[in-house]
């Protein structure tokens, strides 16, 4: 019998809506893109009139609408902190009773609003926040079995799970709950270190490999005890959320010899040394919790999801510890997976609907490009509705032959190509993109076309069929979620002093070649690779090939289509507005190649680099 | 603030003062590292969702999210069923007065 199913995460951050045809995901986007608010964490119903759109379906169609967690065991543990907490917590009470009370109890009624209906079930249907995690990375994975791992800040009281999927089934069988949480661990340290919580955890896993791990000990002896299968507690009193508003208290600054580092100010050697640390504790334990998952289900196969399963560094040493001989990590592994999830765990736990794993081994996630695309028609009438020179280019070998030679030639390309990405990372559909070859790439896109810190590493988009020629990797990774070391015959020797003198200038370190594809190398010759396999995005996959044989090197830099603070670009307005503020040569909509030369002087002033909040 | 939003306020601490922080010597999670436990996993009640787990709330109404905390604190914590009805008012008041003001919460750490 044919299903279909609406899945809505949302108000906590990255609000999101999928819906799920059959088994399949046919739509999914995060609110984010169309409402051009990072992290949007209101109800998602942009999002929501894309999916119905997209799969041309009305509300009242709608087999069931599922919310991707539990208000009501959330409240629970709403109500358990502030008692634990005490008198003083009533502030954070207070709020929460806003949040959870006031707003997600009511989550039928902004159901109804938008879409108009709950659907053919007639009742608003709720998973578990660890499920949806769960069934988001089961479900979409090639494996017809698999360990589960499920790793975030908090869902209702879980922090990690651990359990097994097998065909339809889902079971989760052990968990470590709040207030002892991984993934609230690294954000402690994300905020300690002048990040934003919830978005800077990328830039802390960035910022490691420019520290010596030195606090490790130090964070073992005070903040958490880990057991040898993994499990794991914190000790409350270094931490600020169990009864105040902020992640740390005076106690874990006195451990760390001094506050918090302010946002935007200089980072200095104990950031670097702090983001180590943590990230070689995080490393450890995601290790052990795995040794662990394999030993209690048997599995040969992991998929993972939950915020921590981002942690690409931590990822690629999992799967270089050979534990389990495949992994499977779900792309939108953070709260935006959860509405996918959440679909799926109705689908098949729900109408207790079979299974399928596609027969070619690969996943159902169908390279991620769920969200909106526009056809060259739409791109064209845009370009002419607004007096934008364009340069229409119909054939695709020609098209793509200009693109890499501008490539080639140093340049940096937006790139807006079929169906958005659904996740936090740009695949090749919503992508700025460079040479990697050039040692002056990653400080020249950070600071003139990203406008972010000048550390921050970039990403390879590497020919799936390439990747061993560069990287040391025997896995697929179509969506960024491994890192993997560059194949040292491609090193170059660093310089110990960079690192030992005590110098804190990154840029230094930064713009020192350490490759032969130096752009896509970080400090410690790592790199966040991204396999591109020509089914699941075949223009992506032919202009890397056609970089390759203009230049012989099968990789190309690939970037979030956006600016620091900004969304990732949906619509082919907000590419050509980023890319007329920032130093892109040349912007692809579809078949149109819109050359920076040939553009109008912008009217912008410059008071749009203060239209996105830093992140 | 109005007069409603005000006197929503004022329940909501006075819910605090009489119904959480009375009860703060409760220990109702560890805080910090056990020597005598072999492992911090904790079993699940349950292991998988059945056609009845994702039906928590039977609608958006007062009524249902009494029924709905009562359904859970039975099985869990029968000494919070009492608080049930005062919960369940307390949101059809904040749900009057509240709409979700802040486009990201300050405190999004805490996962509300």
């Amino acid at each position: 019998m044919s299903r279909t199913i609406l899945g809505i995460s949302g108000f906590y951050h990255d609000s999101a809506a999928a819906l799920v045809r059959d088994g399949q995901i046919a739509a999914a986007a995060q609110e984010e893109r169309f409402s051009r608010k990072k992290h949007d964490p209101r109800f998602p119903h942009h999002a929501i009139n894309y999916c119905l759109e997209e799969g041309f379906v009305d509300g009242s169609e709608l087999d069931a609408i599922v919310f991707y967690d539990n208000p009501l065991l959330t409240f629970d543990r709403v109500l358990a902190n502030s008692i634990m907490a005490g008198a003083n917590s009533y502030p954070q009470f207070e709020k929460a009773c806003t949040s959870v009370l006031g707003v997600k109890f009511w989550v039928e009624e902004h159901v109804r609003r938008v879409v108009g209906s709950l659907g053919r079930a007639g009742k608003l249907l709720f998973t578990e926040h660890h499920m949806s995690h769960a069934a988001s990375a089961f479900y979409p994975s090639p494996f017809e079995e698999a360990a589960i791992l499920t790793l975030d800040g908090v869902g209702e009281w879980a922090t990690t799970t651990i359990g097994f999927g097998h065909g339809n089934k889902l079971d989760l069988f052990e968990q470590i709950e709040y207030p002892h949480s991984l993934g609230l661990l690294y954000s402690a340290f994300t905020y300690f270190c002048g990040f934003k919580v919830n978005s800077g955890e990328y830039k802390l896993m960035g910022l490691a490999p420019y520290g010596t791990p030195r606090f490790a000990d130090t964070i073992r002896q005070h903040l958490i005890n880990v057991r040898e299968d993994g499990s794991y507690r914190l000790n409350t009193q270094y931490f600020g959320y169990l009864n105040g508003l902020v992640m740390t208290n005076d106690k874990f600054a006195e451990l760390f010899n001094g506050p918090a580092r302010k946002p935007e100010t200089r980072i200095s050697r104990r950031e670097m040394d702090l983001a180590a640390s943590v990230q070689a504790v995080t490393e450890d334990i995601v290790i052990r919790i795995g040794r662990h998952a394999q030993k209690t289900t048997g599995a040969k196969n992991l998929v993972m999801a939950g915020g921590v399963a981002l942690n690409c560094v931590a990822n690629g040493k999992l799967l270089r510890e050979r534990i389990f001989d495949n992994i499977w990590i779900q792309p939108a592994a953070g709260d935006a997976g959860g509405a996918p999830g959440a679909a799926l765990a109705a689908h098949h736990l729900y109408f207790n609907e079979p299974r399928t794993v596609q027969p070619n081994q690969r996943d159902s996630q169908h390279g991620s490009y769920l969200g909106p695309r526009f056809s060259p028609t739409e791109v064209r009438a845009y370009l002419d509705r607004n007096s934008i020179p364009y340069e229409p280019v119909a054939d695709t070998s020609e098209r793509l032959a200009k693109v890499a030679q501008v490539l080639a030639d140093g340049k940096v390309v937006g790139f807006l190509s079929g169906r958005m990405e659904f996740g936090p990372r740009s695949l090749g559909a919503r992508s700025i993109l460079g040479d990697p070859r050039r040692a002056d790439t990653q400080s020249l896109m950070n600071l003139r076309i990203k406008y972010r810190e000048s550390f921050r590493p970039f990403a390879p988009s590497v020919l799936a069929e390439k990747c061993g020629e560069y990287f040391d990797l025997n896995a697929e990774s179509p969506y960024m979620l491994l890192v993997a070391p560059v194949h040292e015959h491609r090193r170059l020797p660093m310089s110990e002093n960079l690192f030992q003198n005590g110098d804190d200038d990154m840029i230094q370190i930064v713009n020192k070649p350490r490759s032969d594809v130096p752009a896509v190398t970080h400090v410690d010759y790592s790199a966040r690779v991204q396999t591109v396999h020509k089914d699941d995005h075949p223009e992506f996959h032919r202009l890397i090939s056609e970089f390759e044989r203009l230049t012989g090197c099968g990789v190309i830099v690939n970037t979030s289509f956006n600016v620091r603070g900004e969304p990732i670009v949906c619509t082919p307005g907000d590419a050509y507005r980023c890319f007329m503020r920032t130093g892109m040569e040349l912007l692809v909509l579809e078949d149109c190649l819109v050359w920076k030369s040939q553009q109008p002087n912008i009217q912008d002033d410059e008071s749009w680099k203060t239209e996105y909040e830093l992140d | 603030m109005n007069s409603t939003e005000s006197s929503t306020a004022t329940n909501v601490r006075d819910f605090f003062d009489a119904e959480v922080a009375p009860r703060a010597a409760a220990a109702l999670f560890p805080t910090a590292a056990d020597p005598a436990a072999e492992t911090y996993y904790v079993r699940r009640r349950s292991t998988t969702m059945t056609p009845s787990s994702f039906e928590i709330l039977g609608g958006a109404t007062q009524q249902a999210i009494e029924d709905g905390l009562k359904a859970l604190w039975t099985e869990q914590r029968p000494d919070w069923v009492p608080l049930a009805p005062r919960v369940a008012a307390l949101a059809a008041e904040l749900h009057q007065v509240q709409e979700q003001e802040e486009e990201l919460s300050p405190f999004i750490y805490v996962m509300f």
